[in-house]
């Protein structure tokens, strides 16, 4: 009897141990084939990401470029630049990958969830070339322009800026817009925008309404959103400045106002930076060259290079609703000057000052 | 009686151990296989880390061949593989002093760049750009890249290569 009892005892102790040794072991392996899982997918998204890196970084390179770049499947592409703090980053949404560039110079929207996606450059000159803005739409996103009688020179040229693969349709009256299956539309208005208009259930309506001034090439921008289904958008973020083309641009292919001021933000810093590279290169090149009058002209060109630093510095305190109006104008005069002072170099057979 | 019990237990003792000595040997296997599978990872991983520093170095030599502050141009024309000297004489001041400075190092991270302008037979002038290095233990990957320098002064076309040395803590 007791022999038996013995017996039993060792066999279920046997047992109980090969179950624990047995669920350790599936556990160990449950563990390995999960960590590798994610290690594959980090490893995946951080290929991704480098990929992104690099076609930006390609197409920042020269100017007018566009480029189709196929999005994976299931993948949505965060773009965030927030103008209070600076901070910039893409992301590719539900993995650890980002990437982040303080110095980056990119319109872009929100997110960027479709199949395809164009990124496309334009200079930004003031008057010299000071970078190569980056532009990033989903062509999942369908552009509207509405015309406005009083405005058509500037819808016609807005137009054209479009590169050839955005979808974009110029209209006279917003009961034309459908949804099409479209992921988005945006409205581009010129001080037109309807009242009320078509519903639209299934998609994210957005509006830039633009406002020229009297000087050619300033004008201010609103940005407003509507949610699906609603005939009326909410009230303006607020309204903030475009000198230029390819500030206007960026208006069109922004998230909305903080991220348009955010990239604007950017723009100056860079100004900064150029112009000072200017002003010394123009002190150089004052004390290299022979003729009275390119030594005045250089002379010129540092006075005007060196305000040009200062209209840049003094939006230091660019907040959101804050590009200053007359900071837009003086930098509209400055490069006029510029222009003028590097013409008259030309004329005198002196390196030029840009 | 007493010789069946010690009988039994012996038994038992001797099935537990050839469990525990099953169980040593299969985790032993196991630690081998991992190790040898780790090794391979770590391999992989510093061939792919390289080969980044290396894309990053190329990168950067796209980048700062094409960047307006020390291109050629003419009225705002850019004019490829060119560099303007006196573009260069006026970064090597400016990236100095702020704001410059910070941009310039968000830009090029840790790195050294240096253009060696050929000014005459076996003759080189160096500019140094920028020049960011780790404290200790770092390797470096460099990337030569031929081109011309323009002295808008004289007017002239010289010999030069810009090197681009990306450096990363090893």
């Amino acid at each position: 009897m007791y022999d038996a009892k013995r017996g039993i005892s060792a066999q279920q102790f046997h047992w109980l141990f090969v179950l624990i040794a047995g669920a350790i072991i599936l556990l160990f392996f449950i563990n390995v084939i999960s960590a590798g899982k994610t290690s594959a997918e980090n490893k995946l998204s951080i290929s991704m990401m480098n990929s992104f890196d690099a076609i930006f970084a390609g197409s920042k390179a020269s100017d007018n470029t566009v480029s189709i770049i196929p999005a994976p499947p299931k993948t949505s592409i965060e773009f965030v630049c927030d103008a209070e703090d600076g901070h910039s980053e893409i992301a590719i949404s539900g993995t650890i990958a980002s990437s982040q560039d303080p110095n980056r110079i990119m319109f872009a929207h929100g997110s960027i969830t479709g199949r395809q996606y164009v990124v496309f450059t334009r200079s930004i000159d003031m008057p010299f070339k000071i970078d190569n803005a980056l532009f990033v739409a989903d062509l999942d996103t369908k552009y509207y322009i509405l015309n406005n009688p009083s405005r058509t020179s500037l819808s016609n040229a807005l137009v054209k800026l479009l590169p050839s693969n955005i979808t974009s349709e110029k209209i006279n009256d917003a009961s034309a817009l459908r949804e099409e299956g479209y992921d988005e539309i945006v409205i581009i208005s010129f001080g037109n925008l309807p009242q009320s208009l078509p519903a639209l259930k299934e998609i994210r309506v957005k509006n830039v309404d633009i406002t020229p001034s009297s000087t050619r090439g300033v004008g201010t921008v609103e940005f407003r959103s509507k949610k699906p289904g609603a005939t009326r958008f909410k009230p303006a973020e607020g309204a903030s400045k475009y000198y230029g083309s390819t500030m206007l641009l960026g208006a069109v292919f922004s998230e909305n106002m903080d991220y348009y001021e955010c990239t604007i933000k950017r723009i100056y810093k860079k100004l900064k930076v150029v112009s000072q590279l200017y002003t010394k290169r123009s002190v150089l090149l004052e004390a290299a060259v022979r003729s009275g009058v390119c030594k005045a002209a250089y002379h010129d060109a540092i006075g005007q290079l060196t305000e040009l630093k200062a209209v840049a510095s003094g939006n230091r305190s660019l907040t959101p609703n804050n590009i200053n109006s007359q900071e837009v104008m003086k930098l509209r005069d400055i490069k006029l000057e510029l222009e003028s002072l590097n013409e008259q170099v030309e004329l005198h057979s002196c390196p030029l000052i840009y | 009686m007493s010789f069946n019990i010690l009988k039994t237990k012996k038994h038992g003792q001797v099935k537990m151990f050839e469990s525990i000595a099953m169980l040593l040997v299969f985790f032993f296997l196991i630690a081998i296989g991992l190790k040898f599978y780790g090794n391979i990872q770590i391999n992989s991983l510093e061939r792919t880390k390289e080969r980044f520093i290396t894309m990053d170095s190329i990168k950067m030599a796209i980048l700062l061949s094409n960047l307006p502050e020390v291109k050629c141009s003419i009225q705002n024309v850019q004019k490829g593989a060119c560099i303007d000297l006196y573009k260069v004489m006026a970064w090597e001041q400016v990236s100095q002093i702020e704001p410059a400075k910070s941009y310039y190092f968000n830009l090029l991270g840790h790195s050294t760049i240096v253009l060696e302008e050929r000014i005459g037979a076996d003759r080189w002038k160096s500019y140094l750009m920028h020049n960011k290095t780790f404290k200790e233990n770092y390797s470096t990957s460099v990337t030569p890249l031929p081109v011309a320098v323009w002295n808008p002064n004289l007017r002239r076309h010289n010999f030069g290569v810009l090197y681009v040395k990306v450096h990363s803590e090893t």
